[in-house]
């Protein structure tokens, strides 16, 4: 009984002793590596300054009535009323449908182009031309959506415009593509296209190169031609690559090309290419009306957060890999 | 695969006909503004409008940038500044944060992680970092420019990712001899993850280069306007590089030279262009692997 006792009451001892020599242990290694905690420190206070006080910020300015000159704390708090604003305003969703309309082009017209165009490179037999045409395609991704704009300019402009001035020594009609309602959707995509069909080809070709060609050997053999090979070997092996791009894509829908779109956007063409960002942009910064803005941002943000998690879960089930 | 079938050839033929047609898609617009910049206004109405090569080539589109306009010279000098400043100052936070996310010792590490990727997956929003920039007194001043660009958490979990698969005894035997942190970091952890490092420097660079809508948020003062901001003013008309001239200058340029108003335009295109490509060779041997490695796992 006396023995029994003792062996119940060296248990919570013991467990004890360990407790206390647990934390000990950690907060003796912490000591250890101090420096290290020492150069995270200012690390983390630029992570905080400059990423989390906007992140907290942002909660706050949605839910007060900001006035820049009474400041944060000054201004009322007003609960929902500002979404319940963002939500009343006629332009709302017409501006969430532009975002996703466009988003969606943007998907459709540009994912499957740098796919299609990294098969037609791998497959290509001239190694040289294969080689310097990636150098030269590969440029534009490099160019600021300005100098985009620029050589947008010169191709497109009414006047001095290389199509327009074409069209013209035709005996045609001037088009102003610029600023046209109609034209506005196929200059952006395009314009996106441009800058990135080159560098979109990068991830599958290096999932390319990772092909056995032994494959490509024996299927020749069974006399497989290019749509065989392409649908038996090709496709079947860089599916977990396609997939993972797609769903990455989905995840950034909510992200439109805010800094594309606000360079070619006008009077005209707001109708048709007003996204959430340009929206924003305005509200915000041009109007001064930051708690609006803020609200639309932060419903974007939060939506965002969604969708990304939601790709991410996606891409690691179906690709076997995630963004993280 | 001596013989190849005829599908096979055919494919061949229109695989390359393909990528040549997006080649020279790419390529030519940059031909045809180089072009533009040069060709003189007289020249054009003379040859119809679409010239390619001009047969007297003007360099007044140019000169103008030099000479009259300090503003393009005054926009280039910011761009170097913020560029190269704002890289560096990128590169030290990153470098110093991957170090520390890179060591499996540390308690406390997951967290640190966890915190960077927060911040990728939930932004802060346009105008709460406006606020912040202009609560931190920043705006009007180049910091706008280069202090909100400093903290990248992608670069940093890649560069982390890079450090990672340095051997743990390299790190080990500096310690025994008695090495501290920032000489472990400096001397080989650095030097080991410089490839990485070099990627996420120039992009950081590029990044750099070609911004333009922080400058139209956080600055009003024209004289810290980049190039980028300046190109964008001067596309849209805003900005007229011979609005300092008077008319009766405008006329007794000789009529070889003079250029009209959009080919004037052409010239800050390509003055803006040529720094890309003047580092696109060196940052071709580069991209392919920093593009694999934000890929593979970021």
């Amino acid at each position: 009984m006396s023995l029994r006792f003792g062996s119940t009451a060296s248990t919570p001892a013991v467990a004890g002793h360990l407790l206390t020599r647990q934390p000990r242990r950690l907060w003796r290694k912490m000591v250890r590596l101090r420096a290290l905690y020492a150069m995270a420190l200012p690390v983390l206070a630029c992570f905080v300054v400059l990423k989390y006080w906007p992140m907290l910020l942002q909660f706050v300015v949605a839910l007060k009535d900001y006035q820049l000159g009474r400041g944060i704390f000054g201004s009322r708090w007003v609960g929902l009323r500002n979404f319940v604003q963002v939500f009343n305003t006629t332009d709302f969703l017409a501006v969430l449908s532009n975002t996703v309309e466009i988003s969606l082009l943007r998907l459709i017209f540009g994912f499957f182009p740098p796919l299609i165009l990294a098969i037609l490179l791998h497959d290509l037999w001239s190694k040289r031309f294969r080689r310097v045409a990636q150098t030269l395609i590969y440029i534009p991704h490099f160019f600021s959506w300005v100098i985009i704009y620029g050589l947008a300019y010169s191709i497109f402009a009414p006047g001095s415009g290389m199509i327009n001035k074409l069209l013209v020594s035709l005996g045609s009609q001037r088009i102003d593509f610029l600023t046209s309602p109609l034209w506005f959707r196929p200059l952006i995509i395009g314009t996106a296209l441009f800058k990135e069909l080159g560098w979109g080809t990068i991830i599958y070709l290096a999932a390319l190169s990772s092909i056995d060609p032994q494959l490509y050997e024996a299927a020749a053999i069974d006399g497989a031609g290019p749509i065989k090979r392409l649908i038996h070997i090709t496709i079947p092996s860089i599916q977990d690559v396609i997939i993972f791009l797609l769903m990455i894509a989905l995840g950034f829908i909510l992200h439109a090309g805010g800094e594309q779109i606000l360079l070619f956007l006008s009077g005209p063409t707001m109708r048709v290419g007003d996204i959430i960002d340009t929206w924003v942009y305005r509200h915000g910064l041009v109007n001064m009306e930051f708690s609006f803005a803020t609200a639309v941002g932060l419903f974007q943000s939060l939506f965002g957060m969604v969708l990304i998690i939601a790709a991410n879960y996606l891409a690691r089930r179906y690709a076997g890999r995630g963004l993280w | 695969m001596a013989v190849h079938s005829l599908g096979e050839r055919s494919y061949q033929f229109i695989a390359a006909t393909i990528i040549l047609a997006c080649t020279v898609v790419m390529v030519f617009p940059l031909i045809w503004v180089v072009s533009m910049s040069i060709t003189s206004q007289h020249e054009l109405m003379r040859r119809g409008g679409f010239v390619i090569i001009p047969h007297r080539p003007t360099f007044y589109g140019y000169e103008l940038l030099w000479n009259r306009s300090s503003i393009v010279l005054q926009a280039f000098l910011v761009s170097v500044t913020r560029t190269l400043v704002g890289t560096l100052l990128c590169l030290v936070v990153t470098t110093v944060g991957a170090y520390v996310a890179a060591r499996p010792e540390l308690p406390g590490r997951k967290l640190f992680i966890v915190l960077i990727l927060i911040t990728i997956i939930f932004p802060g929003g346009m105008i709460p970092t406006f606020l912040v920039v202009r609560r931190l007194g920043m705006l009007n001043s180049i910091w706008a420019l280069i202090v909100p660009m400093m903290v990248n958490g992608w670069a940093l979990l890649i560069i982390k990712q890079f450090m990672q698969n340095i051997p743990g005894e390299i790190n080990d035997s500096a310690f025994m001899d008695g090495a501290g942190e920032w000489t472990v970091l400096v001397r080989i952890s650095v030097p080991m993850a410089a490839p990485a490092l070099a990627a996420i420097g120039l992009f950081t660079a590029v990044g750099h280069w070609n911004a333009w809508f922080d400058a139209l948020i956080y600055v009003d003062e024209a004289l810290l306007y980049p190039l980028q901001l300046v190109l964008r003013n001067v596309i849209n008309g805003v900005l007229s590089l011979q609005s300092g001239l008077a008319q009766e200058d405008l006329a007794a340029i000789p009529e070889a030279v003079r250029l009209d108003a959009d080919s004037v335009k052409m010239s800050v295109i390509v003055v803006t262009t040529l720094p890309i490509l003047c580092v696109y060779p060196f940052l071709q041997k580069y991209f392919t692997k920093g593009m694999y490695l934000g890929a593979v796992k970021g």
